[in-house]
């Protein structure tokens, strides 16, 4: 089947904010002028198992109504990584959180880069709480499929511009330290 | 092009459409996956002079709903499966009394309880029946996000029109759903109100019903004097009980033959690739995405696929579908269920052509590898 639309998964344990970062994600993508649909799976996973949210964009109009190969996987935990690994398509890209995940996947055939996200939310910003900002910034360093206004925008709107210098300097480090990682694990 | 940019979810959408059709009144109990519509409509009603009740239950606030139609309010409820259940009594009496209103059932498993957060179509024939009598109903079934915000306010529409309820019936998958929509081609929207009686008070008749079948019904509490009687019995033209032959059937009549009568412009569908297709697919809601997206890798194999998609799902829309199965060597149902589309389908299409269900009823959306696969086996035969 012709693929026209780019798929991607936002997934760790429950309480990571997953589902919120892929809203972000999804509306920052919107900002940008694609077309985009956003889900996500509920269910008892949710609470503490893996959690995962998706988005998925083209130029052209999407029917599909969930994510079933993304071409760009963030996983923020070991289980959640371990659960979706083998669905990532051939050729795409997995982001870890390092911090929380040791054993990198095995496949040959899709580009992983990580980072200790977590950790760099605690050091640098004070709070694990902003791991998930951070990693929004880092998908884009890595992908560059948003302007970087454009998340910070769908960010602040997305929370209700709630602690919104923190915010921004957390999208913004996410966004350096994932140009950085491209650069040193291409 | 700033319009296109926003993201909504499906429920948020139902609830713009609301505003924009003009509803003013929201009761409702929580129930996932309908719940947001609630949320929503408590935080957005107010700013625009509406009220929102959260009420003791489903059929009080059905009751509600109701009672604010009554007073000349547009008015909306929404529930899911096992919440629509425990309105039906109430929404059969919406449908005796011709009170318009909007009740959204954002389907989830079932029956009972079943799985409050799983996508299923279990209530295409519930929506239908299973209220006593002969009991007439629009249903009107979106399946995207835009499509939400369109359909909801065609529901008010029709409601208001044909003095009627209708019910907007969702997925849930649509209804979590976030899409991108562009809302400014609605700026102008036609929005249809109720028409109030043509006759002064001391010759008001409130069930008598116009030229076109419909009654007009003056909102209680108006000041220029119109008394009547709203109630469930059969009524005659003046609205007080009456059950004789003549009336009874009158009643009958009525109710049902109105919705008949304007089915042409009650009925909405849409058509995919149907022209010189010689296998149809009937798919609902969140399915007929994954069917459109099915239709379209088969034609680029060779294969004349096409889709009937009925967004208007009652009245049923019988001699579109007949049209669109005429040539057909297969038609092809795909639901989330046991079968409920299907009997409709078959019971509408020639006797040589053949009817396949597909049913998925593990809570898993239909993809639309699943429907090639039987398009393919049915091509090859």
């Amino acid at each position: 089947m012709e693929q026209d639309r780019i798929e991607m998964r936002f997934c760790g344990f429950g309480g990571q904010g997953v589902v919120l970062g892929s809203v972000i994600y999804a509306t920052a993508l919107a900002k940008e002028g694609y077309n985009v649909v956003q889900s996500q799976v509920y269910g008892i996973e949710a609470r503490g198992g893996a959690s995962s949210g998706e988005a998925m964009y083209s130029d052209k109009p999407i029917h599909h109504l969930h994510v079933t190969q993304p071409d760009i996987l963030l996983a923020m935990s070991q289980k959640a990584l371990d659960k979706f690994i083998d669905t990532v398509k051939p050729g795409g890209i997995v982001l870890c959180d390092s911090f929380y995940i040791d054993q990198f996947p095995k496949r040959t055939d899709v580009k992983v880069y990580k980072a200790p996200l977590t950790e760099i939310a605690i050091t640098q910003l004070g709070k694990e709480l902003f791991a998930n900002a951070l990693a929004m910034g880092f998908i884009n360093g890595i992908v560059k499929n948003v302007s970087q206004e454009h998340l910070i925008e769908a960010l602040l709107e997305s929370i209700g511009n709630k602690a919104v210098e923190q915010n921004r300097k957390a999208v913004e480090l996410g966004y350096e330290t994932g140009l950085k990682v491209l650069k040193e694990q291409n | 092009m700033a319009n296109t940019r926003k993201l909504i979810q499906g429920n948020k959408a139902c609830t713009m459409g609301a505003i924009k059709a003009g509803a003013r009144f929201c009761a409702s109990y929580p129930i996932t996956p309908a719940s947001e519509i609630g949320e929503y409509l408590s935080e957005d009603l107010p700013k625009v002079g509406g009220k929102f009740i959260q009420m003791e239950d489903e059929i009080a606030s059905m009751g509600a709903v109701i009672g604010a139609s009554v007073m000349g309010v547009k008015a909306i409820t929404a529930t899911s499966g096992a919440g629509f259940d425990l309105k039906q009594e109430n929404i059969a009496y919406a449908a005796m009394t011709e009170i318009p209103v909007v009740i959204v059932d954002v389907q989830r498993s079932g029956p009972s309880t079943g799985g409050a957060t799983v996508c299923a179509q279990g209530d295409l024939m519930q929506v239908k029946y299973g209220r006593s009598g002969d009991c007439p109903m629009i249903v009107l079934y979106p399946n995207s996000v835009k499509e939400i915000y369109k359909t909801t306010i065609r529901a008010f529409n029709l409601a208001e029109k044909y003095m009627s309820p209708v019910i907007l019936l969702m997925d849930e998958t649509i209804g979590h759903m976030r899409e991108n929509i562009d809302l400014s081609e609605y700026e102008n929207v036609e929005i249809i109100n109720r028409k109030l009686p043509d006759v002064p008070p001391e010759e008001y008749k409130p069930y008598e019903p116009d030229a076109e079948g419909i009654v007009h019904l003056m909102p209680f509490g108006n000041k220029e004097g119109y008394r009547y009687v709203i109630q469930g019995m059969h009524h005659g033209a003046d609205g007080m009980p009456n059950l004789s032959p003549a009336t009874l059937q009158c009643s009958l009549d009525r109710i049902n033959g109105k919705l008949d009568r304007h089915k042409e412009d009650i009925w909405e569908w849409e058509a995919v690739d149907l022209d010189d297709a010689d296998i149809v697919v009937v798919a609902v809601g969140c399915v007929s995405r994954s069917a459109t997206e099915a239709v379209h890798a088969m034609r680029k194999q060779g294969i004349k696929a096409g889709l009937f998609r009925p967004i208007t799902l009652w009245p049923f829309p019988d001699e579109p579908l007949m049209k669109a199965t005429e040539h057909a060597k297969a038609v092809i149902v795909p639901e989330m269920n046991m079968g409920q589309l299907v009997h409709k389908v078959k019971e509408y299409t020639r006797d040589c052509t053949q009817v396949i269900p597909l049913n998925v009823y593990d809570g898993t959306v239909i993809m639309p590898e699943q429907i090639e696969k039987v398009i393919k086996e049915v091509s090859e035969k």
